[in-house]
């Protein structure tokens, strides 16, 4: 893997279910306006491969991770909390603490409705970098900008302001209907590569 | 069998549509947006 993919790949861990999908549109939206790539383990349609290990594979190739740990609540049929988020949190952090120094160079950020909410349940994580969204994707697409504007990648480029990719991001959802109209694709049942590869030929044209 | 006219660039990537389409579509789509908003629109050769 090149080191500048890797300096450039963004880790996104995040729910995969529909009341979600806004809220990973505008973090997948603000990864790549950024001039980053998201990278996710919705990209990786391998029935035959174990999943835990594309997730891994996904982690070591991203110097960047975006952990959003808010719907890390119980079930409403089973009264179990969804832990995939925490566990791939946990993962990329040991990533940091004992793998090469490379994987040490690694940035997460977590993200959560509130601020002090994941008190509650994973305590431990107290000293990361953790933001609150308020489940408003204007506000999540802020946390991503300003959290890869400081990183070290790239800190000669300062990153356009995040209500101008808020609203870049507006134009481009209401584009994303007649694109896919265009591309006899459907809105909802858009794949996560379909999603980026669309975004990065739209950006190319909408340069800022 | 005949060929397709169209390729799979990105293996995995999209179905049948290649980036060439993409970025076809999101040109014309772009290009109508300008227009229906006033802003400038690049006029044709003559």
């Amino acid at each position: 893997m090149a080191s500048q993919d890797y300096d450039h790949n963004v880790f996104i861990n995040c729910p995969f279910d529909e009341p979600y999908q806004g809220m990973l549109y505008a973090l997948i939206f603000a990864v790549y306006d950024c001039g980053f790539k998201a990278r996710c383990a919705l990209e990786v349609d391998d029935a035959g491969s174990v999943r835990i290990e594309n997730i891994v594979e996904l982690i070591r190739g991203c110097r960047f991770g975006i952990h959003d740990v808010s719907r890390t609540e119980l079930d409403k049929d089973n009264d179990l909390p969804r832990f995939n988020m925490p566990l791939e949190l946990g993962l990329f952090l040991g990533a940091m603490r004992f793998g090469s120094s490379k994987q040490r160079q690694k940035h997460s950020l977590i993200l959560d409705r509130e601020r002090y909410r994941y008190q509650k349940f994973i305590s431990d994580i107290a000293g990361q970098d953790i933001k609150a969204h308020e489940d408003k994707a204007e506000v999540a697409i802020r946390r991503v900008r300003d959290w890869l504007n400081s990183s070290p990648v790239d800190s000669d480029v300062t990153k356009p302001g995040a209500r101008k990719m808020a609203e870049r991001y507006e134009r481009f959802m209401s584009e994303l209907p007649d694109l896919c109209g265009k591309l006899h694709l459907d809105t909802d049942e858009l794949t996560f590569n379909d999603f980026t590869t669309i975004l990065e030929e739209w950006l190319v044209y909408n340069e800022w | 069998m005949a060929k397709t006219k169209r390729t799979i660039k990105r293996s995995g990537k999209i179905g049948s549509v290649s980036r060439k389409d993409v970025r076809a579509a999101v040109r014309e789509v772009g290009r109508a947006r300008s227009a229906s908003t006033g802003r400038f629109v690049k006029k044709p050769k003559r």
